[in-house]
């Protein structure tokens, strides 16, 4: 009785905190929607940086960001907040509309293909969990694929197909879930995607100071890294020009 | 005279008319002067006295003054000339005598009186000294050459006097000769080197001695350069110029300040210009009486003549000897070639444009506290000397929270100014995206003075501009309404605030997690295979108990052991020990042998040592049943080499078992 008590009073503490933590956060996020009422776009900005580099990765919050960084003209910045706000809610209108009006400003900016019906399907799939419930799932499936085995095991009488089909179905969940984990994990820690953020960066043709300018890249521009050795990254845009360029150009998504 | 006068009268008018100029008879610097050929001459030169009306208009009498010391042995011959350059026409009527004089002494001839506009006007009057014949020397003198050095003095002069005085084209004279050596073209060019952007002045002049219409045919397109004319007099002025020690006519044709655009090795095109040049012929024929009558030239009215014959010249002072002439006559500027030097690269200012001269910059801004409605306007005037017409606006940085148009350029250009001047104005407007307070760089422009040959720069002070929020009712507006073009407005209601928990996958929580169930299947694995063998195999069981057994018999063996009862004692201790046996081997009680038991133990690797013991022990046991006889320590000591021989059988077996 005792020990449930104390349990109790830690859960409402913990609960308590983040219940209580959350209002500082909020007034922050309230105060800086304000500033950007008060055309005060930069200062907006640098709150909700703030409180992205908290921790807080909610999509709203990187609308909003972009939002304030698309007004204070800067653009790659802007970019960069919608295609994470997109990153986690792939299926969020407005952070896709404003990408797109984002992209009218960046120059040189090249379509990106749309997405086939079944990488579309994939990517619901994938966002029908968060990478943790996926993981999560896996668990539980698998626990309740070895208390099959057990019980088939140990209880032999007990129904055997149904605990057998039970167990299948079991089996097949979990390895479902667990790719689906892995592969959402994958997809959440690969950075192979950037943003270019100096305003004309030349492109050349080596990761090297001396090699000759390809071509030139604008701020706002998504690539893909391909490639990178300490100072240069190799990259290939959308149309399949492939380039090195200096990583630091680069935010990676 | 008075038939002369009215001769002069009836010409003068028709030749208005045939060549109706009347309107451009405009008074420009009316002159009218005596001009002789030479003032000292010898008593029987023939010399040549001209009264020149120049921009008179409506010539309506002309009356020369009496030669009374003089003959006239030719004369009155008239020459009117004019031209037209820059759009501006210059005339002048010439009335030429030659006369000699009669005696020697000091002469003075009255100035010519003429009524133009119905004023009189008068000439100077001139003095001539005559001196005495000097025969041969000036017998023949109409070669005309180039005045060289060797040539007299006087007499060069005389004969320059006579070229610049009326085209006269003597016997045997070439006219292309005289054309070339007394019409030309020039560029004059300040400075053939230097620097881009460096000012350049050209100057074409037309240089005559001859009177001569002309026109500009061609004029020249300057590549590679930015020209700004200079706006000339009109009508052109005529400026005098000795070249080669012959006094010409300079006309400037055209004065254009240059630009160089590029470096390198530039050309500066030709001028072409036409000239209708009017020659007097003269032509030894003293058959031609009529010409001499007066009354003969009513006859000779342009209106009765045929109009391709000249149609003044012969009509009315109808001299034998003379014939004019119209020569179309080409010139043309030699090419000139400009260097031009890049400007040098090193030193060069970041904000260097281009510009090239002296300059001053003053920047402003016309508010400094503004809401994000209004407009703000960063105003740039660059002026001073140089190149003020190519100005390219300094580089202005405008922070981000501004929207930037391009600037809206004024130019005030000084007319005319030589070396150019003038100043240039940027208007930037900016439009205020955020409110809060701003600060806008300083406006840095450089230029490259070539005086000093370095490039200078000038700084305005950073500004700094207060912005306060707007009405915002446009945006506000734009806000709502989400089209392709305006973002839509931010989400402003309350968050979830909770943190990006960390990843499972990544965790060792999750591989614990899976962990435990992987455990328990192999606890669950351990006990079933345990519990099968236990259900499926009961000798092993017997086996299992087999020590226990032993072990209880010994304990009954220890009671009967202390209750001295040897022969119950000897009895269990070896009913115990082949109990042991016997399920251990798993050997049926009633099969047990010994040699049995010693193939078994044999085939199970026991030692023989403790074979060995365990048959001593087992003689001892039989011994001890068969001949009674009470002795309490052999029990004991039986006793305890019974329990050492089950349980060394036990170890070596189980070990036994381990191997196999």
């Amino acid at each position: 009785m005792k020990k449930t008590l104390t349990a109790l009073c830690a859960l409402f503490l913990l609960v308590y905190n983040v219940i209580a933590a959350a209002p500082v956060q909020q007034q922050q996020f309230e105060k800086a929607n304000l500033l950007y009422k008060q055309k005060q776009y930069t200062e907006a900005a640098g709150i909700y940086q703030q409180l992205i580099d908290e921790g807080y990765h909610q999509p709203q919050l990187f609308i909003n960001a972009g939002n304030a960084y698309y007004k204070a003209n800067k653009t790659g910045l802007a970019i960069y907040n919608y295609e994470k706000a997109l990153a986690r809610d792939p299926f969020n209108k407005s952070a896709a509309h404003n990408l797109s009006v984002a992209n009218q400003r960046v120059e040189g900016y090249v379509n990106d293909l749309p997405l086939l019906f079944f990488q579309q399907w994939w990517l619901h799939i994938q966002h029908f969990h968060s990478p943790n419930g996926w993981v999560t799932g896996a668990v539980i499936f698998f626990w309740l694929l070895i208390a099959g085995f057990i019980a088939i095991l140990i209880v032999p009488a007990f129904k055997p197909t149904l605990l057998r089909w039970g167990t299948g179905v079991a089996t097949l969940l979990f390895f479902f879930y667990l790719t689906l984990g892995i592969s959402t994990y994958v997809t959440a820690n690969a950075h192979h995607e950037g943003i270019i953020m100096g305003t004309a960066v030349k492109v050349k043709a080596a990761p090297d100071q001396e090699s000759k300018d390809m071509f030139e890249l604008h701020e706002g521009v998504k690539v893909q890294v391909t490639d990178a050795t300490q100072e240069y990254c190799k990259i290939l845009l959308p149309d399949g020009k492939t380039g090195w360029l200096a990583c630091a150009e680069i935010r990676r998504l | 005279m008075n038939v002369t006068a009215v001769s002069i009268k009836k010409f003068v008018l028709s030749l208005l008319l045939c060549l109706g100029v009347i309107s451009c008879l405009q008074a420009q610097e009316f002159r009218f002067t005596t001009s002789v050929s030479n003032n000292r001459v010898a008593l029987d030169e023939p010399f040549q006295i001209q009264f020149m009306l120049e921009n008179a208009p409506n010539v309506t009498s002309f009356t020369p003054p009496s030669f009374n010391d003089f003959e006239i042995l030719q004369g009155p011959s008239q020459m009117q000339g004019q031209s037209i350059m820059n759009g501006r026409r210059s005339e002048y009527i010439a009335l030429i005598y030659v006369i000699q004089p009669r005696r020697v002494g000091n002469f003075t001839i009255a100035g010519a009186t003429a009524r133009s506009n119905g004023n009189v006007v008068r000439s100077n009057p001139v003095t001539i000294e005559v001196v005495k014949a000097n025969r041969g020397a000036y017998q023949q003198a109409p070669q005309q050459s180039a005045p060289q050095s060797g040539f007299p003095p006087s007499r060069s002069q005389r004969q320059q006097q006579q070229d610049e005085m009326e085209g006269v084209l003597r016997n045997g004279e070439d006219v292309n000769a005289k054309l070339r050596k007394n019409i030309f073209v020039k560029v004059d060019v300040d400075k053939t080197t230097l620097y881009e952007g460096e000012q350049l002045t050209a100057t074409y002049k037309l240089y005559t001695r001859l009177p001569t219409n002309s026109s500009v045919t061609k004029v020249p397109a300057f590549k590679g350069f930015s020209a700004k004319d200079i706006e000339l007099p009109n009508p052109p002025q005529a400026s005098e110029e000795i070249v080669n020690g012959q006094r010409f006519k300079v006309f400037t044709i055209r004065k254009t300040l240059l630009f160089p655009l590029q470096s390198g090795t530039l050309e500066l095109d030709p001028v072409e210009v036409d000239n209708h040049v009017k020659l007097v012929k003269l032509v030894k024929n003293g058959n031609n009486k009529k010409a001499r009558d007066p009354f003969a030239d009513l006859f000779n009215d342009p209106g009765f003549k045929d109009p391709f014959d000249d149609p003044f010249f012969d009509d009315f002072f109808n001299r034998p000897e003379v014939t004019y002439e119209d020569v179309p006559y080409k010139v043309q500027t030699a090419p000139l070639k400009v260097t031009v030097k890049p400007l040098p690269v090193d030193n060069r200012p970041l904000s260097f444009t281009g510009a090239v001269g002296k300059f001053n910059m003053t920047a402003t801004i016309d508010k400094k506290n503004l809401t994000t409605d209004d407009a703000l306007t960063l105003k740039v005037v660059v002026s001073g000397q140089g190149n003020v017409n190519l100005l390219n606006g300094p580089k202005v940085e405008i922070p981000a929270a501004f929207e930037k148009y391009d600037p809206k350029v004024t130019d005030n250009i000084e007319k005319n100014s030589n070396p150019l001047s003038g100043s240039r104005q940027f208007e930037y407007a900016l439009m205020p995206l955020e409110a809060g307070d701003q600060t806008i760089p300083a406006v840095e422009f450089s230029y490259f003075d070539v005086a000093s040959n370095s490039y200078k720069s000038i700084r305005s002070e950073p500004f700094s501009v207060h912005v306060t929020p707007g009405k915002q009712t446009k945006r506000d507006k734009e806000d709502f309404s989400v089209n392709r073009n305006t973002i839509t407005s931010n989400y402003n209601g309350v968050l979830n605030w909770v943190k990006d928990s960390r990843f499972l996958l990544a965790s060792p929580l999750f591989y614990i997690l899976l962990l435990i169930p992987v455990l328990l299947l192999v606890v669950a694995l351990v006990y079933r295979r345990r519990l099968n063998y236990q259900q499926n195999n009961a000798a092993f069981l017997k086996h299992r108990y087999a020590n226990k057994v032993a072990l209880k018999r010994l304990e009954l063996a220890a009671r009967y052991l202390k209750e001295g009862k040897d022969k119950a004692f000897y009895e269990e201790t070896s009913r115990a020990i082949w109990g042991y046996l016997s399920n251990k081997l798993h050997v049926p009680f009633a099969d047990l042998s010994k040699q049995l038991i010693q193939d078994k133990l044999t085939r199970q690797q026991v030692s023989v040592q403790y074979t060995t013991q365990l048959f001593d022990l087992l003689d001892d046991c039989e011994m001890a049943l068969y001949t009674p006889m009470h002795n309490n320590d052999k029990m004991q000591g039986t006793y305890q080499q019974a329990v050492t021989v089950i349980s060394h059988l036990e170890d070596e077996l189980q070990r036994a078992k381990s191997v196999v």
